[in-house]
């Protein structure tokens, strides 16, 4: 109930609506890289084989020089989109400042950038570690998106990857195309050991890999004063401390571990955001969009 | 409420003021859900200062728990004195308190008397009861008396006890066991005890009778007592140019034999003089210095024992001259050899003689010999009674007048049962009993003394054997009221008055009947020239009167105007000075407990459940921080 209640769908506006809104903004930013098809870019030429698609032959060619060639286009395979959804319990986590919970800003990201990849005719597909492992094929078209959003409305944080790391490997072992586009969205905290290496390694093989990471701002700041009794939502962490003695000390583990997912990240090739759930939406998609860039 | 209420509140309380100090630790401390948790420093709370508020109370109370822990695992060392009383089906009780205040309860122990420690018990016994619990309190004085009958009113109990003066004399345990149970028998309560309080020492050796009721409970809250080794001064009387002292020890422990003890009579300017004593029962004479005044000399022992009360004593000069003992007798001889005894004597009671005994010849009379008397009748006998209770004594030399046979007639109470005589020869006397008097007399000409007759008692349960012919036929019988020879005085008949014995017979009954007038004890009454004042031993004082009869043992104190005189009290019954401790039974099993071998001690089943939450607060402490590490 509590992770339920956690994501905020009133405060953040219906996730269907609000990801259209924004995937509209956003389409029309990126306007000239939209595709229109399969074999618009031109890649050269080579010579006909039996059972070549007559199609791609280049009749131009045949007519003025005789000669069979086949026109070789680049993208000849569609750009599948997965997502990768933490949706573990310390997602539930909304400070003051937070727009919503990270799993619920998070969610929006996620349903944002399924309706862009949709709208381009990319499939997208959806996985989600947490309670347990969620998983939608990637599929184009509007019953696929239909279906990521309603599972993403559905979605509740829990589940705890330290004490059941098998539902992380799980939802790891993503099958991907060459050329695909994965988007890992997670605020890295918890994981199970070498769980980042472990996302890092999903942009191998000519795939393209964004890790988000997502941190409620009192993340960042360690904002608290009183006297408090700190209570992790995974593992068994449990600090009674003077909040005023120990945020340097926090601030400090809290930037080497994020320098850390980046230089993972950015080492097995992939490409590294940090956003926070206090900016607008539209500024942490435009970076993300940036990055798959 | 038991005694292991208390540790249990302790141990209770214990428990919920950590938690209260617990609580306001946390009074304003927030709890928040936090992920990066791990990334805080974990030694953090560990390495904040802690504030006296905070910190010191929990140490303490924890080292309280600890010390709470030893004290209660030490049991049985560390035993609760406490006396819990026992409710069953949890209704009210009723409960008799026997106790005793006999001389050997003056026995010191720990620097307190055993009576201390028996009042000191009884007044907690009392402090236990609830409302609705009846209490009584039976004195087992060598006479029962029952010092409160069962009342439900504490306070008065607590007051019975707070002025219990001690008779310091016999005791009579079977007595007051028998009054005991009789109360309890009155009262309605289902839950009925009788805590005896008492160190058990008596002359007779058999178990206590306790009552046969299986519903009535016996508990001896008092710890074992071991028998005393002690030694008591009867009485010290000035007999012409001597003191005569007698006095009685217990016997001797083992083998070793009992040691020789130095007496020294002492005057207002110090030592007058001594003699050494020994033996289980002495009669010693210390001469006098001639042309001395023995006003308010002393005999004491030169080292004090196990009851100091009874190691001092004022010499009395009798001053009874002009009492008599009464000797009457049928006989038309001119002297009776009583009489030429007696002269021998140099008593200074005089021996009246006279054919018949009246009412108006018993005023004045400390003692009464009596040759072949008759029966008592009726009136005789309520007469004889009066006397008894005065403390008269008497010596019957039974004949053949005596075994007459007269309706309603008896001896009665001198002793109890009948006299039959017989005309068969005796020749040849032995002893029943190891004491002095019998040897004394057998070695003086009584083991060959022979007799043509004698009177047998029949059922006369109440006289000790001393002397018996050979076939067992008493010769001599001791009581506590009478003397009683088994032969008249007619020298036709037995050759007893012809033998030394004789004089000495004569001489220790006439003893006897000195120590008897000068004997302190509940029988003391002090007569005064002027009207006096009088400090008793526990500090009190009583109005001005001309007489004062003394019962507690110690000092008294006569403050007379601008003269203050101090007389000792102590009231030694020969047989409390024993080392006999008379048993509980063990048939009555679990109905009868000795509170020094059985004490309610349930100390290990606290100290278990101390343990076990000590351990379990660490325990989880440990788990919070392994995790937490």
């Amino acid at each position: 109930m509590e992770l339920r209640s956690a994501i905020d769908w009133a405060n953040l506006g219906p996730l269907r609506i609000r990801s259209r809104v924004l995937a509209e903004g956003i389409y029309t930013g990126m306007h000239r890289s939209v595709r229109r098809g399969s074999g618009v870019e031109f890649f050269g030429h080579r010579n006909y084989v039996p059972g070549d698609d007559l199609r791609w032959l280049d009749w131009r060619n045949l007519m003025r020089h005789e000669r069979l060639l086949i026109r070789q286009y680049e993208t000849e395979t569609e750009r599948g989109m997965r997502i990768v959804l933490d949706a573990t319990a310390s997602m539930a986590y909304q400070g003051d400042r937070a727009r919503g919970s990270k799993l619920a800003y998070g969610a929006l990201l996620a349903a944002t950038l399924a309706r862009l990849a949709s709208r381009m005719g990319d499939p997208v597909g959806l996985s989600a570690f947490g309670t347990t492992d969620l998983r939608i094929r990637p599929s184009a078209g509007r019953e696929g998106l239909e279906r990521i959003l309603s599972r993403l409305e559905a979605l509740t944080a829990g589940g705890d990857a330290l004490e059941s790391p098998e539902v992380f490997e799980k939802t790891m072992q993503i099958r991907a195309r060459r050329g695909s586009i994965l988007v890992c969205i997670s605020d890295t905290i918890d994981l199970p050991e070498g769980g980042i290496r472990r996302i890092a390694e999903l942009g191998g093989k000519g795939r393209t890999l964004v890790v988000v990471q997502c941190n409620d701002p009192d993340e960042r700041t360690f904002p608290f004063t009183q006297r408090t009794r700190f209570q992790g939502f995974e593992g068994k962490f449990m600090r009674d401390v003077d909040p005023e003695r120990v945020r340097e000390g926090y601030l400090q583990r809290f930037v080497a571990h994020s320098l850390e997912v980046q230089r993972t990240v950015e080492t097995a090739g992939g490409r590294y955001v940090s956003i926070d759930t206090s900016e607008a939406p539209e500024s942490s998609l435009q970076r993300i969009v940036e990055a798959i860039r | 409420m038991t005694f292991a209420a208390w540790p249990a509140l302790l141990i209770a309380l214990g428990v919920v003021l950590p938690y209260l100090a617990h609580r306001y630790r946390r009074r304003d401390q927030k709890v928040v859900r936090f992920a990066p948790t791990a990334f805080i420093e974990p030694l953090a709370a560990e390495t904040r200062a802690p504030s006296s508020l905070e910190e010191r109370p929990l140490f303490y109370l924890r080292a309280l728990l600890v010390a709470a822990v030893a004290l209660l695992g030490a049991s049985p060392w560390v035993r609760c004195e406490g006396h819990s009383l026992e409710r069953t089906n949890g209704g009210s009780i009723a409960i008799v308190l026997v106790m005793d205040d006999s001389y050997s309860m003056f026995a010191r122990e720990g620097g307190k008397t055993h009576f201390d420690a028996a009042r000191e018990k009884a007044f907690g016994i009392v402090d236990s009861l609830e409302p609705g619990d009846s209490v009584a309190i039976v004195r087992a004085a060598g006479k029962t008396e029952i010092s409160l009958a069962s009342t439900m009113n504490r306070e008065e109990a607590r007051e019975i006890l707070r002025t219990f003066e001690p008779t310091a004399g016999g005791a009579d345990l079977d007595g007051a066991m028998s009054a005991a149970n009789t109360l309890l028998h009155a009262c309605p309560q289902k839950n009925r005890t009788v805590y005896v309080l008492s160190d058990r020492i008596e002359e007779e050796k058999k178990n206590i009778a306790v009552p046969e009721d299986p519903s009535i409970r016996v508990e001896f809250p008092l710890a074992k007592f071991t028998a005393i080794s002690d030694c008591a001064l009867l009485s010290a009387t000035r007999l012409g140019p001597r003191v005569n002292v007698t006095g009685q020890c217990s016997p001797a422990v083992g083998n070793a034999g009992l040691p020789e003890r130095e007496l020294i009579l002492r005057g207002p300017k110090g030592k007058v003089g001594s003699t050494t004593v020994r033996g289980a029962s002495f009669n010693a004479d210390i001469p006098i210095p001639a042309g001395s005044d023995v006003a308010e000399w002393m005999v004491e022992f030169a080292s004090p024992d196990a009851i100091p009360e009874s190691d001092r004593l004022e010499v009395v000069t009798n001053e009874r001259s002009n009492e008599v003992v009464l000797f009457i007798s049928n006989e038309n001889e001119m002297k009776s050899p009583m009489e030429g005894a007696w002269a021998a004597l140099q008593s200074p009671i005089e021996l009246r003689r006279s054919a018949t005994l009246s009412e108006a010849s018993f005023e004045g009379a400390l003692g009464v010999i009596m040759d072949d008397p008759l029966p008592f009748s009726p009136d005789e006998r309520v007469q004889w009674q009066s006397f008894a209770d005065k403390g008269g004594a008497a010596m019957l030399w039974l004949g053949a007048r005596s075994a007459t046979p007269v309706l309603g007639s008896s001896f009665s109470p001198l002793f109890d049962g009948v006299v039959a005589w017989r005309t068969e020869k005796r020749e040849r006397v032995q002893s029943t009993s190891r004491s002095g008097l019998a040897l004394d007399l057998l070695g003086l000409g009584y083991r060959d003394v022979s007799t043509s007759g004698y009177a047998e008692l029949l059922g006369a349960a109440s006289l000790q054997s001393l002397l018996v012919w050979e076939p067992s036929v008493p010769l001599l019988l001791q009581g506590s009221r009478a003397w009683v020879v088994t032969v008249p005085l007619d020298q036709a008949n037995s050759d007893v008055t012809l033998r030394p014995a004789f004089l000495e017979l004569v001489n220790r009954w006439a003893d006897d009947l000195a120590h008897r007038g000068s004997r302190r004890g509940e029988k003391n009454v002090w007569e005064l020239e002027v009207p006096t004042v009088l400090q008793k031993p526990s500090g009190a004082r009583t109005g001005e009167a001309l007489a004062h009869r003394a019962t507690a043992p110690g000092t008294y104190t006569f403050l007379e105007k601008g003269k203050v005189r101090r007389k000792e009290n102590v009231s030694p019954d020969p047989k409390e000075i024993t080392q006999n401790v008379r048993e509980i039974p063990t048939s009555r099993g679990a109905g009868s407990k000795e509170a020094g071998a059985l004490p309610r001690d349930i100390s290990w089943a606290v100290a278990l459940v101390v343990l076990f939450l000590v351990t379990l607060e660490s325990l989880l402490r440990t788990q919070v921080r392994r995790v937490g590490a």
